[in-house]
Parts: structure tokens; sequence; C-alpha cells
């Protein structure tokens, strides 16, 4: 018999989940832990027992503060950066990936011959990457108030990584990014702790109407991408590579004039 | 002029200047101002070139007294000139800068009446965007050769990263394209702010304004130590030879401000407020050189070893490489129907990153009888291939550096290799997890004592397959293979595709 926990696709979810693995006590082997909505539209596996596990930040919390106390940062950061990736077996990494930092401690860290620890890098490293293309691409617009708005798509949940950067860069600044996939949104005031909120459909509609109140800061920035490039060298697929297409949703570079 | 015109004008004579990293610098926000700055540096957009944009890239001014011969600026150019003002500057940077369009100001300018004007206006534009616009990012800007040497220091403070350009690889080639210019004059600024970064260290207590080549060579045993003292007599030096000549020298344009004996010692930082309040750090960034490829005749021998030298001796960051772009009529310069030497160009940062992080040494890669890198395959493959009385490398003892020269072997894979090997013992397949490319690698490694092949391969033979893993080149549209000898289990492990296979397999 297998026991398969569905959880919901969020920290507290994932840590939920792996808590009640232990506390069930089927044995590790036969266990495995899968988020809800990935198992939903799958046919299920013969012989399985599905468990609906719920989201309960005390036992999440419990998970969490023991890995913090027998592991060190490192280890304890890559459990994070896994539970915000696009990837339909992320539960089941971060499950598999704690019993091993459990039974050899800080030495998971390299131990890249194991499967679950190889995967662990990959998932990481794609958080890694996104968040760090994130920071560059990701494009504010004036609107009015003095607030600063950026809209992006990304594929892994990235807000949470964001905000300490931008805050740390913009200290003075009011701003606000808005992660349109999940309808969640990191909030920026001067002088306060930043803080997440998700959207109400009418706030949403109101955000997505908004537009660059100085039109010309972004004219004068599309005329210095245009000009600063060297035609002898033009290479568009270099581009494309550097910057694949699904980045440039909503940089003003990549827009083409709207014609009266 | 409007600023739309102004920023198109003096960012289309920008272009040409290579370095637009923003790495090197750790800072973090203060507040009351805007801005910080991460050491691996941050692309914001890719141009149309493909090349990264993290910096607003902009001249100061195109005006230029100088008439070097391969500039687009130079003074006997029919071109609209126009300067910024420092305002103008500032708040360019600032409006892209909070829409996080950049990381920060590059700026560089043509020589606007003198030297010491140009370099003026330069700290100017830094002053004021550090000072009234409280901006805390990243800035690059270049030193002037031949303006005072405390205007030089000033920018110092202010700046992240300065740099100098080289122009050429050899004097000789300056001599003959930019007949203002000379070899001297440009490296007295470099050799100064080599200075102050020692002095400035020296005092915070840190190395991290270093090179990664000087790193890489401790971390080798090769290291000499260079100290601030020993810089500063030979920058003295330098600069009495120097005088002595200026006297001589007509060509040099006469400066309306007095040169007086600078002590090279760090003294300006008093007059920078800035640079009190946000650490007290001197090019933290470090600085950085470029140089024209393909204008005049050197060859890849020459080229990597000024940059050699230049790492060794001036503790650069970085040495940009262009490739010529001919955008001058003029018969002093080359015509280049296959376009700008962009291959050529490749091969030397290829060969830069050996020399900087692999721990090569030029000698190694080319020779007087061999001086120029082969264009079909990269440098290093191209070394191995030569050598083989260094292979294979069994994977699971040869130290890092052992491990660096395996061909499909980075600094990334050779670290994860070193790691694991803590925890287990690696095979081919982990490898391939690991990040190594195999299809190069396969050649010239063991694991656990076995060779991925059963039979002993010729020179010759891993040479084509080599070649083989490479993006084939096309010529005159034609493209060819080379037939393959080995059997499926081969392709599967390079990732091959099926389409590759069969064209492979044949």
């Amino acid at each position: 018999m297998r026991y398969i926990l569905q959880c919901e696709d969020s920290i507290e979810g994932i840590f939920s989940a792996v808590y009640i693995a232990w506390e069930l006590k089927y044995g590790h082997e036969n266990t495995s832990i899968a988020l809800w909505d990935v198992t939903e539209g799958q046919t299920p596996e013969l012989f399985s027992e599905y468990i609906r596990v719920e989201p309960d930040s005390l036992k999440a919390e419990k998970v969490l503060r023991t890995m913090k106390r027998q592991c060190c940062p490192l280890v304890y950061e890559r459990l994070f950066h896994a539970a915000y990736a696009d990837a339909e077996d992320k539960a089941d990494v971060i499950y598999r990936y704690i019993r091993l930092a459990l039974k050899m401690g800080n030495k998971v860290l390299n131990h890249l011959s194991d499967a679950t620890v190889v995967r662990m890098m990959e998932l990481c490293r794609a958080v890694g990457n996104e968040r760090h293309h994130y920071a560059g691409f990701l494009r504010f617009i004036e609107i009015p108030g003095n607030v600063l708005l950026a809209r992006y798509e990304p594929k892994g949940r990235l807000t949470e990584l964001l905000m300490p950067h931008f805050v740390d860069r913009f200290p003075e600044e009011t701003f606000i990014i808005w992660d349109v996939r999940r309808n969640v949104a990191g909030f920026h005031i001067p002088g306060r702790e930043y803080f997440f909120m998700e959207l109400t459909p009418q706030e949403k509609a109101h955000l997505w109407e908004y537009t660059e109140e100085r039109i010309d800061a972004e004219n004068l920035w599309k005329t210095f991408v245009e000009s600063i490039s060297i035609k002898e060298r033009e290479n568009k697929k270099l581009q494309r590579n550097n910057i694949p297409l699904h980045f440039r949703t909503f940089m003003p570079e990549f827009q083409k004039e709207e014609e009266g | 002029m409007e600023i739309m015109e102004k920023l198109q004008i003096l960012s289309d004579a920008a272009k040409y200047d290579v370095a637009c990293t923003s790495s090197g610098s750790d800072r973090k926000g203060r507040a009351g101002a805007i801005g910080n700055s991460v050491a691996p540096g941050i692309c914001h957009t890719f141009s149309a070139d493909g090349r990264c944009i993290s910096l607003l890239k902009i001249l100061y001014t195109n005006h230029c007294i100088y008439d070097c011969k391969y500039c687009i600026n130079r003074s006997s150019n029919d071109v609209i000139r126009t300067s910024f003002t420092p305002e103008e500057v500032c708040r360019l940077t600032i409006e892209f800068y909070r829409r996080n369009y950049i990381e920060g100001l590059f700026l560089s300018s043509g020589i606007h009446n003198s030297p010491n004007e140009t370099m003026a206006e330069i700290v100017e534009a830094l002053m004021l965007l550090r000072e009234k616009y409280r901006f805390n990012g990243y800035i690059h800007c270049k030193a002037i050769p031949g303006a005072d040497p405390d205007l030089i220091e000033l920018a110092g403070w202010y700046a992240d990263r300065m740099s100098v350009n080289l122009e050429l690889p050899t004097a000789e080639g300056l001599r003959e394209l930019a007949p203002h210019k000379n070899r001297k004059n440009i490296l007295l600024p470099m050799r100064q702010i080599q200075a102050g970064i020692e002095e400035n260290m020296l005092a915070i207590g840190t190395s991290d304004s270093r090179g990664r080549f000087w790193y890489t060579q401790r971390e080798l045993g090769r290291k000499e130590e260079n100290s601030t003292l020993l810089l500063r007599s030979k920058l003295r030096r330098k600069l009495e030879i120097e005088e002595k000549k200026e006297k001589e020298n007509t060509l040099i344009l006469p400066d309306k401000f007095v040169p007086k004996v600078p002590s090279y010692g760090l003294s300006m930082q008093k007059e920078a407020k800035w640079s009190q309040e946000s650490g007290g750090r001197f090019v933290p960034a470090g600085q950085s050189t470029q140089m024209i490829i393909g204008a005049t005749g050197e060859s890849d021998f020459q080229i990597l070893s000024v940059s050699e030298a230049l790492y060794k001796k001036f503790d650069l960051k970085r040495v940009f490489y262009s490739a010529f772009i001919r955008v001058n009529d003029d018969s002093h310069l080359p015509v280049l129907p296959g376009g700008p030497p962009l291959r050529r160009e490749h091969r030397l940062y290829q060969a830069d990153w050996l020399l900087r992080y692999y721990g090569f040494e030029t000698a190694e890669l080319l020779s007087e009888s061999q001086p120029n890198f082969n264009e079909l395959l990269d440098p290093k493959c191209d070394w191995a291939v030569r050598h083989p009385e260094k292979f294979p490398v069994e994977i699971n003892r040869a130290d890092y550096y052992t491990l660096l020269r395996v061909p499909g072997i980075g600094v990334r894979s050779a670290r994860r290799i070193v790691k694991a090997r803590q925890t287990g013992v690696l095979d081919f397949a982990d490898l391939k997890k690991i990040g190594v490319v195999l299809k190069r690698a396969v050649y010239f490694i063991t694991c656990r004592g076995k060779s991925f092949f059963s039979m002993q391969l010729s020179q010759n033979m891993i040479l084509n397959q080599l070649l083989l893993a490479e993006k084939p080149i096309e010529q005159d549209g034609m493209q060819f293979r080379q037939l393959s000898l080995f059997d499926g289990s081969y392709e599967d492990l390079m990732g091959l595709s099926i389409e590759q296979k069969e064209k492979r397999v044949v």
C-alpha cells in the first residue's frame, strides 16, 4: 500500500504535509507528497491511499523550526527556494530532501550523486536564476501619487524573494510588485515593513488600467536602447537567448509603437 | 537641443565602449538615498546586437580635440556635436533607475577643450548625482589620460569602477591611429588608480577590490606582492620621465591648468562628502580597460600578452576586447570584408577567462610560432589536444586546477565535482548531472580509473570528434560532418538529438 499526501501549493501547505508524513508513521518508503492541484487532474494510482492535508501554520512552523535547529542556513534556504519553484514534484522533493538532511546533516548539500539532491539543486537553481533575471527585467511604471507599480508573470513564486532587494534599493519609494499570475502583490511604503496582499477583482482591474504617467521617461529609454545597439553586430538570436520572449511582456523597450 | 536628441547622439556615440558590467561592488541601500549595488552585477535588458545593457552608457560630450582615426567622434568628422549638463545626466540616471531600467551610470566623454576640463565635468556630474540626487547605485566613469591627478582621484571617491582606455594593444598601433595619445600617458592614471585602490584596501583592511587574476595566482602559489609604496615610487619615476618628455613632445596639447607634481597618496577624500557617509571606498569595483581588435596588425599572442601584463602589473578587474568596426573611411584603417572580427574577439574573451579563472599562462596557449587562436576550436580544447601527456585526468582524485584544465569542465562544474567527491564516488552519468559537457570532456577523463572508450584514441580522432561537437561553421552553404565510430550509447550519453544521431550514423 502507498500513501499519497495531497497538500496546498504554499509554504504552509507543503511543510504541513511533511509534518503529517512523520506523524502517520506509515514508513517513509511508502509515503509521498503531491500538490493537490496536480493530483486532481490525474487518474489515481492503483493501490494508493490519497490523504488530503489542510495547511496548518503551527505544523509547518514546527517542521521549519526543527530544520533551522538541525541544519545550516544553506540547507534551510534551499527548502524555501524549492517551495517557491514552479515544479509539480517539488513537495515530494522537499520531503525526501528533509529526510536525507536529517540523516546525513549538512553533508546533504554536496551529496550530488543522489537523485533527490540533484533535483533539489535544479529546483533552487531555476528559482535563483529567475529571481536574478527579474531583478533586472522587472519594470516599474509611475502611477498617480508618485507610486511605482511593477507587473510581471513569473514562473516561480518570486515576489517574496524580490521584495527585500527592491526595499533595500528604493527605501524612499512607495512601490507595488504585482505577480499577475498568482494575483499576489508586495507593497512597500517608506518607513514601514513591507507586506503582501491578495488583490480583489476591483483592485486588480484598477491596477491593470494604469499606464506610465510620464511617458517621456519611457520614450527616452526606448531611444537609448535603440541607439546603443551596434548595427554591424546585430544578432537577434543572441538577444533572444539572453532575454527570452516571455520576459518581455511588460518591458517598454519591447513594445511596438501603437499606431494613431 | 531637446534632451531626447542629446540622448540619441550621446548614447549612439558611446556604443563602441564595451564595458557595460555593473559588477564588483556590494553596497547596501541607505535611508534617504536611492540605490544599492550587488557584486555579481545585473543585466537589465539586451540590445538588438545581443549585448547586455546594465548601465546608462553615455558620453558627457562628443566634442573632441583629438583626431583618432578609428573613432566616430574624431575632430575631423562632420557630426552634430552636443554636451549634457550635469543636471541632465542626473535626471536621466534617476528616472531610469527608479523604473528599474538600469543598475547605474557609465559616463565617458570626448575630450572637450582639454583633458582637465573634461575630467572636471565628469567629476561635477558625479558629485551632483551622489550628493544632491542621493544616488547610491553603481557608477563607472572614465579617467581621462593627461588630466590632473587630483581630479582623477576625486572621481575615484565617487565612482565604483574607473577605466582608462588602452585603445590599441601596442604603442606602435597607438602612434599610427591615435597620434594625440601615447601609451605612457594612458598607463599613468591606471597606475595612479591602482595605487589608490591598494592604499584604500589597506586602510579598510580588505582585498575585495582585487581582480580574479590575483586570487587565482595566489591560489596557485604564483603571486608576487605589489606594495603600495612600491607602486608609488614606480609612479613618481614614471612621472619624472613624463615631465621631461612633455617638454619635448609638441603633440601633447597645452593644458590651461598648470600641472603640479602630486604626491600620489590619497589626499582628496575630504573633498568628497559622499565617500565619508558611504564607507570611504576608493574605486571599490576596481578598474578595467579595453582595446580594439583588428584595427592594427597585432597577433592574438601579442594581445593576450598585453592583457596578462595588465592583470599582473596593474591588477585590473577586466580587459575588454572590441572587434574593430570601420566607422570612418580612412586609408590607415583596414578594410574587413567579412565584417567585424567577432569570432576572434570571442576567442580572446575565452582565453582571457583562461588567464583569470583557470590559471593558464599566455605562453601555454600561444607562441611566436603559433601566434593566433584556432578559428574552429576553443583555446582550451586546442591546448588539450596538443598536450596528450596531461591526460587522462581521474575525476575522483584530481585537484581543482587540474580539473579546470579538462575541456568541458568549467568553474562551476569543477567546484561541484570537488564537493560531490566528499560524499560519494563519481561516474560518467553523475558528471552529466553535475553539468560537465561530456561531449568535450569524455576524451580527457577517467572515472574510477576507467575510460569511457575501450580503445586507445588517437590525437587526430579526438580532434575530429571535438570539431564535430562544435557548432558547424557554414562555408558557402555546405556543411561537413564526420562519420561516427561509436555506437548508440555514446549519443545517448552526450544527449544528442535523434536527428543528430541519424546524421552521425548514416
